[in-house]
């Protein structure tokens, strides 16, 4: 498959510095790699080891206060000593880039069609006419349903699976040599993903491009590269076919980035044939949550942290109304975690602002510890709050940023008039202990930590007054998998030392896999699947948690072939 | 737990960014935001001009004493440098230089005290409003509407028609007719803020709508606030100027800028440049002084800004 004789693009002794208010920061060091026509290389790191410098340097795209050094050349061509009249001919033309945001990328004004044409177009190759028609071919070889109507219409239309095929049509019409893809399915959701990986992967073995994919997802990679190069600050650490880097790493950094990826349990070959048996599904369902129930022996209902009711949100719009939450029953009981997966738009944050109490459901009953938080006067319903603890998903913005870290963990207590003074500054202390960060953190300011750190303070400060219910929405979707692995080892940690229940929201099946007791699955605002998470996870009953576990790729090239096949089989069968 | 966790990434060894690509992550200290604000050159003059300008208004008296009660005829009209007057004498006998230190106190003093009570009520009614949204906000907006329609010159000159102005009536009929704009720009601040996740955080646990607007919502609205506040400076002594020029202002013997002006344009053609000249050659300075400073201010904030 890779052509050695020439490389499409080659960088020698790359390097880049960026001049900040804290001196010169080398954001990548003295980088050799090679890539070649008609390979995926993918480029992977965590956030900072200076991939995304590196890939915008094959099209000359470097911010301005970078000075970069060696040379970086793309189809023998030197890009760093083009003048910019020249950059512009070839950026389109011979090297294209596909990012990551596909509403953005997109202009909101103009017709889809037109925005395709126009690369065309702006380099000259076709006139208007034939570039329009061409836009057409170009939208249907990207798999856009009925391109003819779709070239009309305006990005805010299309879905955002669409919207990146558009971007990849736009990367794809001068028939470039190359396409930088930088994060081209992150914002996806992933099933979605699967279906954009699997047009890429199509267009490569047809059209014979070379594309440099930057991804930090390990299962992209194992899904999709025929070869990886690992980037850690700043520096390459190893490059090699996918599969010996996946399976045989080199260098001790590559074998902790891919420890750090939660993994999904394998899926139980023989059940396929099981969504058939549709009608014996709610015995067993009823069994097994029966026994685990009986397992913890509390089954008196008023004991439950949480127990949502038929509970059914719906959000006002022009004249009608979208119904987000429909008719969702779910129990949390004391002590237990439940996981609560979808994708965007199914619901499961608005449920988890439901049971926070704060949004009123239209319809149906919310219980927190047997009472409801709406119907309860001032100081009963405090009191029920201060039972409380809540992450949310940001980390830009779940703190502060005018208050010192010691002050943003204080701030339940101080709201319930806890301690005194002096003992909330020990309580803070043994609480940012608790989550691993130095005492001394509480006198720094929110912007002086990184994410990850956040994301403990964060935790810290819903472990303040020692809930009985901690509510996690996508707590760790923003991090680094390295930097997520060690927050939901924080959180196991504290959940075995202190025992609280959690409604864990997450995207993430690999990482509900690795914490939760039990799982409930939601789908266009209704749970379609609940139980115990390992038999979801492993076998589960509704055809659409099925594609859900099979588009999420795993970090293991083999696996992840035969996870393909299964996905591109269940695609092929019509599913609702 | 699937034991996934690597044991060779201790508890605060994550991988440091090691690129200008994530701004909110890397450290910064507390000097940066000063050294950004210094780094407007024109607002570091700014600051320097209003600092002299405060000396010469109310330190200048001490240093330079004159009579600024009392009329003395037989001094009328001197011009610079005659009799020890640097800067001549006005149709009263009064001495320039000392009038433009005494004038100088009520025009800064008004500027400040009003400018400082528009943005205190601006920030209260604002912060209220976008924080609790709804039919509050759309009746307490209404009512800022109402207050940018009539036209601040017009109240002030009204007040100034029916009482006696002096400065305390001055400050808080300039504070009144102020907070509207500022009002605005907080409650669209407020709006925004209302949504973060520390603010949900707060209020899932129980913690009290004073608070969050208290602690949250005013302190991230800070930056929006102290730069409108130096333009409010400005436009106050600007408007108290305009004021005194229409001969509405402060009374005799009591002065400001604005009312120098006014009196020494119908000497002006007769050639008395100095009774204009460095009145309105400080109200000139004083106003874009502000204004420098307040451009300065809001490049020291606007970086925070950008941690989304």
């Amino acid at each position: 498959m890779t052509d050695t004789t020439s490389p499409v693009l080659s960088y020698r002794d790359f390097g880049v510095t960026f001049e900040t208010e804290q001196g010169p920061v080398q954001a990548v060091r003295s980088l050799d790699l090679d890539v070649f026509g008609g390979e995926v290389l993918a480029l992977v790191g965590e956030s900072g080891s200076g991939k995304t410098v590196t890939s915008l340097a094959a099209l000359g795209l470097l911010p301005g206060g970078a000075r970069v050094g060696g040379r970086v050349e793309l189809g023998g061509d030197s890009v760093l000593d083009m003048a910019p009249a020249q950059l512009q001919r070839l950026r389109g033309a011979r090297a294209s880039m596909v990012f990551q945001e596909p509403m953005t990328a997109l202009n909101p004004l103009m017709r889809v069609g037109d925005q395709v044409a126009e690369v065309l177009t702006n380099h000259g190759v076709l006139d208007r006419a034939a570039a329009g028609e061409r836009a057409v071919e170009l939208l249907d070889r990207v798999g856009i349903p009925e391109p003819k109507r779709r070239v009309a219409q305006y990005p805010h239309e299309l879905s955002g699976g669409q919207r990146q095929r558009v971007m990849i049509a736009m990367a794809l019409a001068c028939d470039p040599q190359l396409i930088v893809a930088d994060e081209p399915t992150t914002a996806l959701d992933v099933t979605v993903q699967a279906e954009v990986l699997e047009l890429l992967r199509d267009l490569r073995r047809d059209l014979g491009v070379a594309v440099l994919l930057v991804t930090h997802n390990m299962g992209v990679v194992a899904d999709i590269a025929d070869r990886v190069a690992v980037m850690y600050r700043g520096e390459l650490i190893e490059t090699g076919p996918s599969e010996q880097v996946l399976l045989r790493p080199a260098h001790d950094y590559t074998r902790t980035l891919l420890q750090a990826v939660p993994v999904l349990p394998r899926l139980s070959e023989d059940h396929t044939g099981a969504e058939d048996a549709a009608g014996a599904e709610d015995a067993a369902g009823a069994a097994v949550s029966a026994s685990v129930d009986a397992g913890t022996g509390t089954d008196t209902g008023t004991d439950a942290a949480l127990n949502l009711e038929a509970v059914t949100v719906e959000y006002r719009g022009r004249g009608d109304t979208f119904r987000a939450v429909d008719a969702v029953d779910l129990r949390i009981e004391a002590g237990r975690f439940v996981g609560l997966v979808g994708e965007s738009g199914s619901g499961k944050s608005t449920v988890g602002r439901c049971a926070l109490g704060l949004l009123r459901p239209a319809s149906g009953t919310v219980r927190l510890f047997g009472q409801d938080p709406h119907a309860l006067r001032r100081r009963a319903a405090r009191s029920v709050r201060r039972r409380l603890g809540v992450v949310l998903q940001d980390p830009g913005a779940s703190l502060d940023p005018r208050m010192p870290v010691g002050e943003c963990v204080a701030e339940p207590m101080v709201v319930h008039r806890t301690l005194s003074r002096r003992d909330r500054d020990a309580r803070v202390a043994e609480l940012l202990e608790s989550v691993h960060l130095p005492a001394s953190t509480a006198a720094r300011h929110p912007h002086e930590l990184s994410g990850g750190q956040r994301q403990r303070v964060s935790l810290a400060r819903a472990l303040a007054l020692d809930p009985e219910l901690l509510v996690a929405d996508e707590p760790t979707s923003a991090l680094d998998v390295s930097v997520q692995a060690e927050v939901l080892e924080v959180l196991a940690e504290l959940q075995r030392r202190y025992a609280f229940a959690c409604l864990f929201i997450s995207h993430d099946l690999a990482v509900v896999d690795s914490l939760t007791h039990r799982v409930a699955v939601m789908r266009l605002g209704r749970i379609v699947e609940e139980g115990p998470t390992r038999e979801v996870l492993t076998a589960p009953r509704d055809p659409y948690t099925r594609r859900l576990l099979t588009a999420a790729p795993v970090p293991d090239p083999v696996e992840q072939h035969a996870r393909r096949q299964s996905w591109l089989g269940l695609r092929e069968a019509p599913a609702a | 737990m699937s034991g996934s966790r690597p044991d060779q990434l201790a508890a605060d060894d994550e991988p440091a960014p090691a690129s200008g690509h994530t701004p909110g992550t890397v450290p910064r200290r507390r000097g940066t935001a000063l050294r950004r604000f210094t780094r407007n050159r024109l607002a570091v003059a700014g600051l320097a001009v209003v600092a002299v300008l405060f000396l010469f208004s109310f330190v200048g008296p001490l240093i330079y004493d004159t009579d600024q009660v009392h009329t003395d005829l037989a001094a009328a009209n001197l011009e610079p440098g005659d009799d020890g007057h640097p800067l001549g004498t006005d149709d009263v006998g009064y001495d320039v230089l000392g009038r433009l230190m005494v004038g100088g106190q009520t025009s800064l003093v008004i500027g400040l005290a009003a400018g400082a009570l528009a943005t205190v009520i601006g920030t209260a009614w604002g912060a209220v409003a976008g924080y609790l949204g709804g039919r509050v906000d759309a009746v307490m907006m209404r009512v800022v509407d109402a207050g940018i329609a009539i036209p601040a010159l017009f109240l002030l000159l009204v007040a100034s028609a029916i009482t006696t102005p002096d400065v305390p009536m001055m400050i808080l009929v300039m504070g009144l007719v102020s907070w509207l704009v500022p009002a605005r720009l907080v409650r669209a601040e407020a709006l925004s803020l209302k949504t973060r996740d520390y603010v949900l955080t707060l209020r899932a646990i129980g913690g009290s709508h004073r608070r969050a607007i208290v602690r949250h919502i005013v302190p991230n609205a800070v930056g929006t606030m102290m730069v409108n506040a130096t333009f409010q400076v400005a436009d106050a002594i600007l408007l108290v100027a305009y004021v005194s020029f229409l001969g509405m202002g402060v009374q005799p013997p009591a002065t400001d800028w604005g009312a120098m002006l006014s009196k020494g344009v119908s000497y002006a053609y007769s050639g008395a440049w100095w009774l204009i000249l460095p009145a309105g050659v400080l109200i000139v300075l004083v106003v874009a002084s502000f204004n420098f400073i307040g451009d300065g201010l809001r490049d020291m904030f606007e970086v925070r800004g950008k941690n989304r």
